[in-house]
């Protein structure tokens, strides 16, 4: 049961929804079941009593996939896209789709859905595509944005959608990534948090031109490590550099953890036993790659 | 709103408020209550059904969103004629216990192997993380998928070859094609003419005074009939409590009967003492519109500090919970020789001590507690269901203790059930309540409860702290053992409340070994925590963590192999019956031959060399050792009521033979998942010789003709329930013989029974009358012996003269990963004995059901409390995080059959009593795991974060 009365909107076309968002107390109604449980918990916006569905709007169930970018539109569901072919070429994706293994999670839990409902179920998703310098399209009535996917994580607190926007696709650029992996830490399923870190690395002669970090599970919303990023940059992975310069700048980084019921300290070796592992995955792969 | 859609290939078109979830939608609009509500967060899968052949948590869709899509709901799945290869695979592995899971977990899997005609274990393990089992775990669901896949795929086409129907044979179970297909009403299902709803608002608080309630603004809502408080419900006496031990000094609430003491009311008047404890009720039109004005009501508190420790409780200036209570202990008892065992303490050569909390669990069964009343002015008749264990206590409870209502005017019927694990054997005050309104309103009244009203109203379990000593030789012996425990029983006490904490822990803590000094001294203590009552394994499972804790403990201060020294101190099989110095008189067994062909099994000489190749792989290894022994066959009457139970414990049946030759059976059992409705009858048939088919159990109602039923709870119902259907036959087949003999004319020691008939053995081919033919003649009555009543039925008791104590060990194999401290089950071996097994299959689901809940508490379930509010946190199924599928190792069951000379049946327990040593083997390979790193002991539930604190804290000392 719902304890809050709810009035519902299913409009045609993306002008029609653009001008019902705009108003206060309409919130859009992605597919995604996460909205649904926060009614029924009671931890949806208190203001909110008008449900706009985009079910009947065409365009927005699409992924395409071209020029080596990958467009996804926002009603796109995890079934979906673990489905569709374009996800072999970004493994990190792949990997982080797959700690989801609860079907009605695949079915019902949209690309849309993870920036408009966060949570533990989409963090995993949210990590990879930040990783991956993923972009947000959002339209409002009179104009197109494009929002990096960090935006929607200040230091590890989630960000809201700007008020009247409508997320209409994450679109994922042409990388020239040599490897990227989505490393879990979810061992007992239900029983703690999903832990876990994105990380996509670029490389040339073994040094490291470009990388993405991202923990996912740790805070509200998946944190991007730039510090630790940014003291990689013209290294080589190596046992040694992710222990002298990852791990230690790790521990400079400050994590606003989430889980009040779990010891900080514990969180704080959990995320760098994920960074260490991830790192090591990676060098693993570009070793592999190269040779 | 209008909606249209599909569901089962039917349209259907209607009128919804745009909040109507979809669950909501196909219960109550289209009547297909086959998908079930559960826990409503989208985590336990019962509700699951297919949206456009995508596997969907119907509680987690709204209504208006499937407009246009084709729903399939597990009511479509069958056709007119068969089943399902799904339902069908579900049905030959006994897969099936209660079946309140089943329809959810079918409908996943349809899907499963439309996408994945193959799977192997491990997808499809993971592919039901979001479909939980709390009866039966998941093994035989595996074993069924896999089945099913192969039926689909044509590799496997005639099924299983029908087993036979007598005693030992894995029967295919019955009453179960209806669980299959949804078709099985459960009573959140139940829906009558007129019927109204009821919502009961909680205390938000733990401890508070209220100072007043204002029902004014709820009254006037929409659909809103009557809303009740405690100034309407004077007249309704408290909950009774029924068990006061004899033997030491108890302080309950009064009661006004003066037969029995009383525990909470209804409603709590003047002050609330746990946050849960009942305030008001309304009742509407539809379940929404109660709930709707039940946020209306407004209560002002004045907060009272909360105390949840016992041993903070027991303190002079605690938070006194009632006034007439003193330092709120319930009751102080001692089992053993106190005196003896310290002094055997003071004399030994090695001492071990041990601070051991068995945590707070929830039962958290996946169906929450309901309860339908209806009171019928015409006949002045009550009627009530509920999904309840104990039928006939409730009617005779209610009707004497609470409502004061006429006994024969009160109707108890228990719809189908899913699992209770316990809690379901408790008189909540709801029940009565929504009978009384029922009558108030003048309509029959249902309440169905929320999962978050669940976790603070339906009693907790466990939660004790023990202080342990152990001591013996160096060699191993053990010499005495000691156990000083404190146990929470929350805010008030249910009807049962001592037995858990008395003689079910204190008189088993001496587990499966010969320990001449023994005792246990428990203080039982209210605080502001939910009231407890027992969990499978009740009682036992406290018993049997602590004393393998305390032996594995001992074993490693002195540095023997614990096997060994189990196998040192171990019951022998020429010591029976043994005494075991607290009360329990052991009835047979081979202890030690069951820990070594689990130790066996585990490859235990290999341990090191697992150990070594585990390190490599930066893992700790664990083994862990859980022996058991566990009483069970509740009663002896007499013996039960020297414990202080005021009821009678035997079994009951009657049995009726009717002139067209079919035999009912009224059994005093009450069936929760356990399959009586086979079991019983395999006994039956089996003594009457008669095709199965021949035969009905009939249970659940109260106007079956049975004089009382004593229920099902304890692993009691095969061994005194069972025996007495037993019994019964063989009082049928008496009278059929001495009716033959007397129309044969042949004197009776000349009548044989076998196959069904009664022959004279001097002209068998003359002399020879069917059991039908003996139940039509006598049904006639036309020519009857001398002092021979007509007709062919019988009321059959049986009453053991002692308990039965089904034995065993279990054997866990962890890992431990060095650097998350993540815990992962490789191996489970469970070796039991539980005397003549009836029907192996439906054993096994028993065995596979303890294992999963075992690993629940070993590894993550506990009832978690707000420390300054005294709130229950743990209110949905994401805070308490229960089993799942890929949560579960391989697990190997080992039986043996040493029958019990306390019944004639040979049985012995087979319920619960397989939890007990879950929990303690887990907890054993986890602290063998970190031997090196000299950790001890942990108390459960034993999680990653909890070993990191261990091993950091450790660390930072070390440096
Ligand atoms: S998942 Fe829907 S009731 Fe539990």
């Amino acid at each position: 049961m719902i304890g809050i009365k709810l009035a519902y909107k299913a409009p045609e076309t993306l002008k029609e929804a653009l001008d019902l968002i705009g108003r206060e107390g309409h919130q859009v109604l992605t597919a995604d079941q996460a909205l649904v449980n926060g009614l029924k918990k009671g931890t949806s916006s208190s203001s909110l009593h008008t449900l706009v569905s985009l079910r009947k709007i065409p365009g927005l169930a699409t992924i395409d996939y071209e020029n080596n970018e990958l467009r996804l539109g926002t009603s796109i569901t995890y079934t979906d896209l673990l489905n569709h072919q374009a996800l072999a070429h970004y493994p990190v994706l792949a990997q982080a789709l797959a700690t989801i293994p609860d079907p009605h999670l695949r079915h019902h839990s949209t690309v849309g859905g993870a920036l408009y409902h966060g949570g533990p179920v989409h963090a995993p998703v949210i990590a990879a595509l930040m990783a991956l310098d993923a972009t947000a399209v959002v339209l409002t009535r009179d104009k197109e944005t494009r929002l990096p996917l960090q935006y929607f994580s200040q230091s590890g607190l989630r960000v809201l959608l700007p008020l009247g926007g409508l997320l209409s696709a994450i679109v994922i650029p042409n990388t020239s990534l040599n490897a990227s992996t989505y490393l879990s830490l979810n061992q007992l399923s239900g029983r703690q948090r999903n832990y876990g870190i994105a990380a996509c690395v670029a490389q040339s002669d073994q040094t490291i031109d470009q990388i993405r970090l991202v923990l996912a599970g740790f805070t509200e919303q998946p944190i991007q490590l730039k510090r630790v990023e940014e003291a990689l940059l013209g290294k080589t992975l190596t046992a040694d550099s992710i222990k002298m310069v990852a791990i230690e700048q790790l521990e400079q980084v400050k994590l606003p953890f989430q889980d009040g019921s779990l010891p900080e300290g514990y969180q704080r070796h959990l995320a760098g036993v994920a960074l260490n592992r991830a790192l090591t995955s990676l060098a693993k792969k570009t070793t592999q790659a190269v040779s | 709103m209008n909606l249209e859609l599909h569901i089962n290939q039917t349209p259907y078109q209607q009128d919804v408020e745009p909040r109507l979830l979809l669950i909501d939608f196909l219960r109550d609009n289209a009547n297909l209550t086959g998908a079930k509500w559960g826990c409503g967060s989208g985590t336990c899968g019962t509700c699951t059904v297919l949206v456009d052949g995508n596997t969907t948590k119907s509680c987690q869709m709204l209504a208006v969103e499937a407009e246009g899509r084709a729903i399939t709901t597990i009511e479509g799945l069958a056709s007119v004629t068969e089943l399902h290869p799904v339902q069908t695979a579900f049905w030959e592995n006994f897969a099936v216990q209660n079946g309140f899971s089943t329809p959810g977990t079918i409908m996943s899997v349809v899907e499963l192997l439309e996408n994945n005609p193959n799977p192997n274990d491990d997808e499809i393990k993971q592919w039901l993380q979001g479909n939980l089992s709390r009866e039966t775990g998941y093994e035989q669901i595996v074993k069924a998928v896999k089945e099913a896949a192969a039926r689909l795929t044509n590799q496997h086409s005639n099924g299983h070859a029908p087993a036979g129907q007598g005693v030992g044979q894995a029967l295919k179970t019955r009453k179960t094609q209806e669980l299959l297909t949804g078709d099985a009403k459960f009573i959140a299902d139940m829906v009558m003419p007129n019927m109204a709803h009821a919502a009961i608002l909680q205390s938000p608080h733990a401890h508070a005074m209220i100072r007043s309630i204002d029902t004014s603004e709820a009254e006037a809502m929409p659909g809103v009939l009557r809303v009740f408080t405690a100034k309407d419900t004077e007249q309704i006496m408290p909950m009774p409590v029924i068990w006061v031990p004899p033997f030491t000094e108890s302080h309950f609430l009064s009661h006004p009967s003066g037969i029995v003491p009383g525990s909470h009311r209804v409603f709590a008047t003047d002050k609330v003492r746990f946050a849960g404890d009942q305030l008001a009720a309304v009742v509407a039109e539809t379940r929404q519109q109660a709930y709707d004005a039940l946020a209306r009501i407004k209560v002002n508190f004045e907060p009272l500090p909360v105390v949840l420790d016992p041993e903070e409780a027991l303190q002079d200036g605690a938070p006194q919970l009632h006034e007439s209570i003193p330092n709120n202990r319930m009751l102080n008892a001692v089992f053993g020789d106190k005196a003896a065992v310290e002094q055997a303490i003071d004399e030994a050569e090695v001492v071990v001590e041990q601070r051991i909390y068995n945590q707070r669990m929830m039962h958290n069964t996946l169906e929450v507690r309901g309860v339908l009343g209806n009171y019928d002015t015409n006949t002045n008749q009550y009627t009530l269901w509920t999904n309840t264990q104990i039928p006939y206590p409730h009617r005779l409870l209610i009707s004497l203790y609470v409502l004061g209502i006429p006994y024969n005017s009160l109707r108890v019927v228990v719809p189908a059930i899913g699992e209770s694990n316990g809690c379901k054997g408790n008189l909540y005050p709801d029940t009565p309540l929504v009978l009384w309104m029922a009558k108030q309103v003048g309509r029959p009244v249902k309440w169905v409860d929320t999962r978050e009203g669940f976790s603070r109203n339906t009693a907790q379990s466990r939660d004790q702290v023990q202080y342990g000593t152990i001591a013996g030789t160096r060699d191993g012996k053990i010499t005495a053992l000691r156990c000083r425990a404190f146990s929470n029983v929350g805010a008030y006490p249910v009807i049962n409340a001592p037995g858990q904490p008395l003689p079910l822990i204190g008189k088993s803590i001496t587990g499966a070994y010969v320990i001449p000094h023994a005792s246990y001294e428990v203080d039982v203590v209210y605080t502001n925590k939910v009231p407890t009552a027992p969990m499978r394994g009740s009682g036992r499972a406290e018993a049997i963590f602590f004393v393998e804790r305390m032996i594995e403990m001992f074993a490693r201060k002195l540095g023997i192999d614990s096997a060994e020294v189990r196998r040192i101190n171990m019951v022998q099989p020429d010591q029976f019956p043994f005494e075991n110095g607290l009360g329990w008189t052991y009835d047979s067994g081979n202890y030690e031959n069951l820990l070594n062909l689990a130790l066996e099994k585990a490859d235990y000489v290999n341990l090191a060399a697992m150990k070594a190749e585990a390190s490599l792989r930066g893992k700790w290894l664990g083994l862990g050792i859980g022996s058991y022994v566990a009483v069970a066959g509740v009663g002896n009457s007499a013996k039960m009521g020297g414990e202080g139970l005021m009821s009678g414990t035997w079994g009951s049946a009657y049995i009726h033979v009717a002139p067209s030759g079919e035999v009912a059976i009224t059994t005093g059992a009450q069936p929760h998942g356990q399959s009586q409705d086979t079991t019983f009858l395999q006994v039956a048939a089996q003594e009457l010789q008669i095709p199965i088919d021949y035969i009905t159990l009939k249970h659940s109602d109260t106007s079956n003709p049975l004089y009382y039923g004593q229920a099902s709870y304890g692993s009691r119902s095969l061994s005194v329930e069972g025996a007495a259907v037993q019994k019964g036959c063989q009082a049928i087949i008496k009278k059929a013989r001495e009716y033959a003999s007397y129309l044969f004319k042949m004197p009776l020691e000349l009548i044989e029974y076998k196959d069904g008939k009664v022959i004279g053995t001097p002209a068998p081919d003359q002399a020879v009358m069917t059991l039908q033919q003996v139940a039509l003649m006598l049904w006639f009555g036309w020519d009857l012996p001398e002092g021979m009543d007509p007709g062919l039925e019988t009321t059959a008791y049986f009453d053991p003269k002692n308990f039965n104590f089904p034995f065993g060990t279990h054997i866990a194999i962890i890992e431990i990963d060095q650097e998350t401290y993540q815990i992962e089950l490789k191996r489970y071996i469970a070796a039991n004995d539980f005397g003549v097994v009836v029907n192996p299959g439906v054993v096994d689901g028993q065995s596979y059901g303890n294992i999963t809940l075992g690993i629940g508490q070993a590894l993550s379930e506990e009832a978690q409390y707000d420390p300054i509010t005294g709130l229950v946190l743990t209110t949905d199924l994401d805070s308490y995080a229960i089993p799942r599928a890929s949560w579960l190792p391989p697990i190997d069951l080992i039986r043996t059959e040493t029958p019990s000379p306390s019944n004639p049946l040979g049985a012995k327990g087979a319920g619960d009593v397989s939890n007990p040593p879950v929990a303690p083997a887990i907890v054993n390979a986890v602290c063998d795991a970190l031997a090196e790193l000299n950790i001890t002991h942990i108390d459960m539930p034993v999680t990653p974060e909890k070993l990191w604190q261990m091993l950091h804290a450790k660390q930072s000392l070390t440096v």
